[in-house]
């Protein structure tokens, strides 16, 4: 058991060595010190300034989400599900639609966009940890006669939440590469990307992609640990009934409308208005067999590097719930390559997979590098997902797997199936979609004459044609609708478990 | 039926991994078939491997890159059979890196002049633009530019657009600027044209030509054939139209150009059909019709110079016609520059606000 674990965090840890490897060259170092005396403090406070900002205002704007997870109101699931849609949206998309309408550039504007594309996040692990608080809390607010503060009385229990959440949009925002390359803005990520590929020694490319990797995987390792323990708490397992539904009234019912209301405008009506109109426009002139082809192509893609995700996540969950705290370590270190910037991690697989060996090359052909990188980004998300699910199973369980020899790992996801499932089926939703909208790993990665639907969208937005991206991209929304929805339910089943 | 689920994702994983499987298998070297590693843009070379494709039946897959060319091809240097690239300096990279392999064509060397090709054969340029200066028809006078330095001076400033410091166009016409005016010359422009920039880098060219016409800016430094390309498209039409190109440094030597370059990747098994492909790349028709497509100048065309490109540099009186004088810096030269060159883009803190 241990030494699958062992197998998968040291596959899931190959990037990371890589990078670190790549990094000790002749001018690695001398760039490195010269970058510091130069350029690089601006940077990196121009990305840290990005981060704070962009999870504080997401924190805001999901507020509407942290309302309409205690209260009954008219409309609420509704609200639920609107709130999500930016999801659909890739953040770079939400700049570039900014840009092409408000001319929008510059710092404000891509804290503005990372706030709303982080919005839904805050939303839905908020949400679905308010959900998961015992029923009994509002009998006792309602004896009490504190009903109508409930909101006030129960946010404290969402604040671990809350804040692993924030972390993670701070995460996101830090390592954000391509909404900043739209906007203008020269974050410590982007200048990583442009050392890279400007100057002619890797090293230096390698040491500074470290150098910005290092902050968010400190953030990382702290926030997705956080994550994986949500919902886990000793007064949530003792009960039965979940879910606080405090009833809103009158004026009052609108209150949750008008808290999610500029999360709304900004993430659902201005840009699905945009993009509806552009589409209609460019619908005719758009060739329906290219178009097809690549949004099947997206699909097999990320479907493979969501399930490649799965399957390097399940043995270090295995693990955990067999071996205890040693495999804690392998999913601390599986954790890792979440947090690596997916600009760094794709430089990193192309690293990792060199021409020169024929076997190598053969392996690194076609779209597999690209289906590692999405695996190797996306099993820590199934590893938090499964250690949350694990805490909420009953302790008993996998002792008695162990005791009459069932412990292996066919037994142990066919026993735990009940647990396991919706929590592994919301973090491949989760991963699915992340791995639709990525340009970073499937434009440094890309296959020979395979391009993703979001890469082609990226590239031609490039060269300022982002209306004629409009049916391209409003095709890559329709793909996450089912995997959001997924997502959703999911996630607000499994918080009532 | 609580198994259902289940089974329906079995399926589903089954098949995906199938076809991922399938999708992954190297396939089998192929005489019919040409692999291209680009930078360019697709729609400018798209059309072009269509018709060779049609031509002769040999099927052209390309990959669409956006950085870091050299760096996949150093990578993987067995994936591609060749790299097509819209800036040549890239290619005397790869050259001194092992990448490439002589080209060994009657064709090519009849058709491309001698010094729009490699000395050994490494590599050729098939076209080039001028790194030039659009500037507002209504906000500046053609008389008030002369030269790029002069865009460092006083009375540009908070006047002036540019991308990226660190894009390759960029890297190339100051790496181009170091060998003619010397390094601490160009410091004092990256630096003095970092002070007078209206807005941080950002953007395309065209980009740049859009925020003259958004009052952003009145000068901008871009490549001459986005001119073209702008006045061609019905909704980029009134950026070209708000803009004119300038060719500085006509009295100084001439404008910098930038060549776009093809080259065979030393790893290529399809040696006669990528040959063919750069063969067909440089003959009179297709020149003419890059000409046509591209705005930009082809090294071997025989149709004139396009209506749009005859107007560039209009009020200019060295240039006639849109012929202007060009200064011709070597690419092992312009390539040798390109650390020092990010190295003062750094000291400049040229792309921060």
């Amino acid at each position: 058991v241990r030494a699958g674990a062992a197998i998968a965090a040291a596959i899931l840890g190959l990037p990371i060595a890589t990078i670190a490897i790549r990094a000790v060259g002749p001018g690695g170092l001398d760039a490195l010190g010269h970058l510091a005396q130069t350029a690089l403090p601006g940077e990196l406070a121009v990305g840290a300034l990005v981060a704070i900002g962009a999870s504080a205002l997401a924190a805001l704007l999901a507020l509407g989400g942290l309302a309409s997870s205690i209260h009954d109101f008219p409309g609420r699931a509704l609200l639920d599900r609107l709130a999500l849609l930016p999801m659909l949206v890739p953040s770079w998309y939400l700049a570039l639609v900014a840009r092409e309408l408000g001319a929008a550039r510059g710092l404000a504007w891509l804290v503005l966009v990372l706030g709303v594309s982080g919005a839904p996040l805050v939303h839905l692990v908020v949400g679905a940890a308010l959900r998961a608080v015992p029923s009994a809390y509002g009998d006792v607010l309602r004896l009490a006669g504190r009903s109508r503060a409930a909101a006030w009385h129960l946010a404290p229990l969402a604040f671990p939440a809350l804040g692993a959440t924030i972390a993670l949009v701070a995460l996101a925002a830090w390592a954000d590469a391509p909404s900043a390359r739209v906007l203008g803005v020269r974050t410590a990520t982007v200048s990583a990307l442009d050392q890279w590929s400007a100057r002619e020694d890797a090293s230096v490319g390698a040491l500074l992609g470290l150098a910005v990797a290092l902050p968010s995987l400190l953030v990382g390792f702290v926030a997705l640990g956080r994550v994986a323990r949500l919902g886990a708490g000793d007064d949530a397992r003792a009960s039965h009934e979940r879910g606080v539904r405090v009833p809103l009234e009158g004026p009052r019912a609108l209150l949750p409308w008008l808290l999610a209301l500029p999360q709304l405008a900004l993430g659902v009506v201005v840009p699905g208005a945009a993009i509806g109109a552009w589409t209609m426009a460019r619908m005719p002139r758009v060739d329906l067999g290219t178009l097809g082809a690549d949004a099947a192509r997206t699909i097999l893609v990320a479907g493979a590097g969501t399930l490649l995700a799965g399957l390097l996540a399940l043995p270090i969950v295995h693990a955990i719930a067999l071996a205890g705290r040693g495999a804690r370590v392998a999913a601390r270190l599986a954790l890792l390559p979440f947090a690596l910037p997916t600009v760094v991690l794709a430089v990193a697989v192309l690293w990792m997979t060199p021409g020169t060996s024929p076997v190598l090359a053969a392996l690194a052909d076609g779209v597999a590098p690209l289906v590692f990188a999405f695996g190797v980004h996306g099993a820590a998300v199934f590893v938090g997902a499964g250690l949350a699910a694990l805490e909420r199973a009953a302790r008993g369980h996998v002792a008695v797997l162990r005791l009459v020899g069932r412990a292996g790992l066919g037994s142990f996801v066919a026993h735990l199936r009940p647990a396991l499932g919706p929590s592994l089926g919301a973090a491949a939703a989760f991963v699915f979609l992340q791995a639709l909208d990525d340009v970073s790993l499937s434009i440094v990665l890309a296959p020979f004459g395979a391009p993703s639907v979001a890469a082609r969208v990226f590239q031609l937005a490039q060269v300022e044609r982002v209306r004629d991206t409009a049916v391209w991209m409003t095709v890559l929304a329709l793909l996450g609708v089912y995997p959001l929805v997924t997502l959703a339910r999911l996630g607000e089943s499994d918080s009532r478990r | 039926m609580r198994k259902r689920p289940w089974q329906l994702a079995r399926l589903v994983g089954a098949v995906v991994v199938g076809a991922a499987l399938a999708a992954c298998a190297r396939k089998p070297a192929a005489p019919r078939e040409v692999r291209v590693l680009t930078d360019r843009t697709e729609a400018h070379v798209a059309p072009l491997f269509a018709e060779f494709e049609r031509a002769t039946g040999v099927h052209v897959v390309p990959v669409y890159l956006d950085k870091g060319l050299v760096a996949r091809l150093e990578s993987r240097p067995t994936e591609a059979d060749l790299v097509v690239t819209k800036d040549a300096d890239l290619l005397e990279i790869a050259r001194k890196k092992g990448l490439l392999q002589p080209l060994d064509s009657e064709k090519v060397r009849e058709a491309v002049p001698a010094r729009f090709r490699e000395p050994s054969g490494a590599y050729f340029s098939d076209a080039y633009r001028a790194r030039a200066i659009f500037y507002s028809r209504e906000r500046v006078k053609p008389e008030e530019l002369s030269t790029y330095e002069a865009l460092a001076e006083p009375k540009w400033k908070g006047r002036v657009c540019i991308r990226s410091g660190y894009h390759d166009y960029n890297l190339s016409l100051f790496g181009q600027m170091i060998e003619a005016y010397g390094a601490e010359r160009t410091r004092a422009f990256v630096k003095g044209l970092r002070r007078n920039l209206a807005r941080p880098p950002q953007g395309d060219d065209r980009g740049q030509a859009r925020a003259i016409f958004e009052k952003t800016c009145d000068v901008a430094i871009a490549n001459s054939y986005y001119m073209g390309i702008m006045l061609s498209s019905a909704e980029q039409r009134a950026w070209g139209e708000a803009s004119a190109v300038f060719f500085p440094d006509q009295q100084q030597g001439g404008t910098f150009i930038l060549r776009s370059g093809l080259a065979l990747t030393k790893a290529t098994g399809a040696t006669d059909a990528a040959k063919a492909l750069l063969e067909r790349l440089v003959q009179p028709d297709v020149q003419d019709r890059i000409a046509a497509m591209t705005f930009a100048y082809p090294v071997a065309g025989k149709a004139p110079l396009s209506e749009v490109n005859q107007h560039l540099g209009e009020g200019q009186p060295e240039v006639a016609r849109g012929v202007f004088r060009v200064r011709e810096i070597p690419l092992d030269a312009i390539a040798a520059r390109r650390d020092e060159v990010v190295r003062m883009l750094d000291e400049a803190r040229f792309d921060q606000p």
